[in-house]
């Protein structure tokens, strides 16, 4: 005949089974909240890490049209087209890692029509032209055209 | 299979203006003696690799390889070398070069209807 177990014996076991079965849920849920949090703090980290980037393209950005304006509208600019040339290299730079970071397409058409309106035949144009000539008027939608692209979009979910 | 290589950077780390009389290695140079002097040896293939440099004018991209239509070379020969392009910096330099090209096969259709 089987013999009957002892209920403080059968209380001790339970109690250590339910014990290591709360451990484990414990240990599965402590794993889980970490896994989470590194997730989180990738996912915010990538997103500075895009953010800094659009911000530095954008600086950029800015700072090429700056000089080109001043380079052709000024009468004694300071700028010479080292300074334009150096600067849409150093843009283009910036949007080249922009694009690497957010899987994107480099801009070139836009990029192209940048170059184009700031320095195709900057060495023979007669200077100061207009702030209302066509040249700065399609530096100006060009350089709006970039800013204007998704790539340089900030958002929270990114 | 013959190729040739031509890399910008062996020419100059900072491609001046678009004619010599402008500035040092202008565009009008670099077609004469690089682009062209490559051309005449007849190769299968020329690859132009634009990278390394300090930036580009685009006097200089428009004199070098527009001006190679406006030279009599081939539109076919012409346009094969901005399709070898390599940019790896700046990808939006082969647009601008291919542009420049065919505005200058338009041009010479267009004087050629004219004569």
């Amino acid at each position: 005949m089987p013999e009957t177990p002892n209920p403080e014996e059968l209380i001790k076991w339970v109690g250590w089974l339910l014990s290591l079965v709360l451990g484990l849920i414990g240990i599965g849920v402590t794993f889980s909240v970490l896994y989470i949090r590194i997730r989180h703090a990738e996912k915010l980290a990538q997103r500075k890490e895009r953010h800094d980037a659009i911000d530095n393209a954008l600086r950029l950005l800015t700072d090429f049209e700056d000089k080109s304006l001043d380079y052709w509208t000024a009468k004694d600019s300071k700028y010479t087209k080292a300074h334009i040339i150096t600067a849409q290299q150093r843009l283009s730079f910036s949007i080249k890692q922009l694009s690497r970071i957010t899987a994107s397409n480099f801009p070139d058409k836009e990029m192209a029509e940048i170059r184009k309106s700031a320095t195709l035949d900057m060495e023979t144009k007669r200077r100061p032209i207009s702030a209302n000539s066509e040249r700065i008027l399609r530096l100006s939608i060009s350089t709006s055209k970039m800013q204007n692209l998704s790539l340089f979009a900030k958002n929270g979910k990114s | 299979m013959t190729t040739i290589n031509v890399n910008v950077v062996d020419f100059s780390e900072f491609p001046g203006p678009r004619y010599e009389q402008h500035g040092p290695n202008s565009g009008e140079r670099f077609r004469r003696e690089v682009l062209l002097e490559a051309i005449s040896k007849k190769p299968e293939k020329i690859i132009v690799n634009l990278d390394g440099v300090l930036g580009y004018g685009s006097s200089f991209l428009e004199e070098a390889f527009g001006g190679l239509i406006r030279d009599g070379v081939q539109s076919e020969v012409a346009l094969e070398i901005a399709n070898n392009l390599i940019s790896e910096i700046d990808p939006s330099l082969k647009i601008e070069i291919t542009e420049y090209i065919k505005e200058a096969i338009e041009h010479r259709n267009k004087n050629a209807r004219n004569s």
